[in-house]
């Protein structure tokens, strides 16, 4: 992830259903598991991913795709499904692509769907909805 | 009905170690989670979680609800974020009400701070059979 900027310079309105990036492929250290298994940053061992990870490579992985993540936006909705169980340590491969954006009264919702990939098999899926108030194309965090 | 293990419920303090741990491990340093100065001029006034900092609240319930150290396969979890965790936040998840139905418990959760506003809602669907009997 080095080199990637903090904030894009894409804009929620830049994008469009049906857009998608990927495959990624993410490093899940075991360390980083046992950081998410109960509060954040405080380490328990354990065999298998905890469901934190989930969202964490999701966000790592949507940086990736979008070069940063687009300022403004403020986390709405996430919904989780677990297909198979995902070690604690090892690779992973991640599709994200947008499947829906709409225009809600409290400004421009854009869904990301991510698909968790793992020796050619899906093992999760997770969606994300971001609102950017306004149009979209609001500057801010 | 058959008695079920009952959902836990857990609560985690919110410092700015644990945000500035999900930053790193994230690679995510928008300045709304790690700068005050450019914060104080956003929709909340002061620097916030990363929304999964507070939903680590409901993972960690849900798992230790389930037994072992991962969720079940089949598990579904929809979560709505309805407000901002701050520094020194104390968030707490607990459930509203679980439902059978169907091979299915669905748990329903609100995870508040300790003013007792609402930071998520969500709902677990687990399969019947990975919930262990009381």
């Amino acid at each position: 992830m080095h080199g990637v900027p903090r904030l894009s310079s894409t804009r929620y309105e830049d994008l469009a259903p049906g857009q998608r990036w990927g495959p990624f492929t993410e490093v899940l250290a075991q360390d980083t598991s046992d950081r998410l298994r109960g509060e954040v940053g405080v380490p328990e061992a354990g065999r298998w991913a905890p469901p934190g990870v989930l969202p964490l490579l999701s966000l790592r992985v949507l940086r990736r795709a979008l070069e940063g993540i687009p300022p403004g936006g403020i986390l709405m909705r996430q919904r989780f499904s677990v297909v198979e169980p995902l070690p604690a340590a090892g690779e992973v491969t991640i599709d994200v692509r947008v499947t829906d954006q709409r225009r809600r009264p409290g400004g421009l919702a854009t869904t990301f769907s991510f698909a968790f990939t793992r020796e050619d098999a899906v093992c999760a899926v997770v969606d994300w909805t971001i609102r950017a108030p306004g149009d979209g194309s609001a500057p801010g965090g | 009905m058959t008695a079920f293990r009952d959902f836990p419920e857990i609560t985690h303090r919110v410092d700015g170690a644990a945000i500035d741990a999900y930053a790193e491990l994230s690679g995510d340093f928008n300045p709304l989670h790690v700068d005050p100065d450019y914060a104080a001029a956003g929709p909340f006034g002061t620097v916030v979680a990363h929304g999964p900092v507070g939903l680590q609240t409901v993972f960690a319930a849900a798992v230790r609800w389930l037994g072992g150290d991962r969720l079940a396969t089949g598990t579904r979890i929809d979560v709505a974020y309805r407000g901002p965790v701050r520094i020194g936040d104390e968030v707490t998840c607990r459930a509203d009400e679980v439902l059978d139905h169907a091979g299915s418990l669905a748990v329903r959760v609100t995870a508040v701070n300790q003013h007792g506003d609402d930071v998520l809602q969500a709902l677990v669907i687990v399969p019947r059979d990975a919930v262990p009997r009381a």
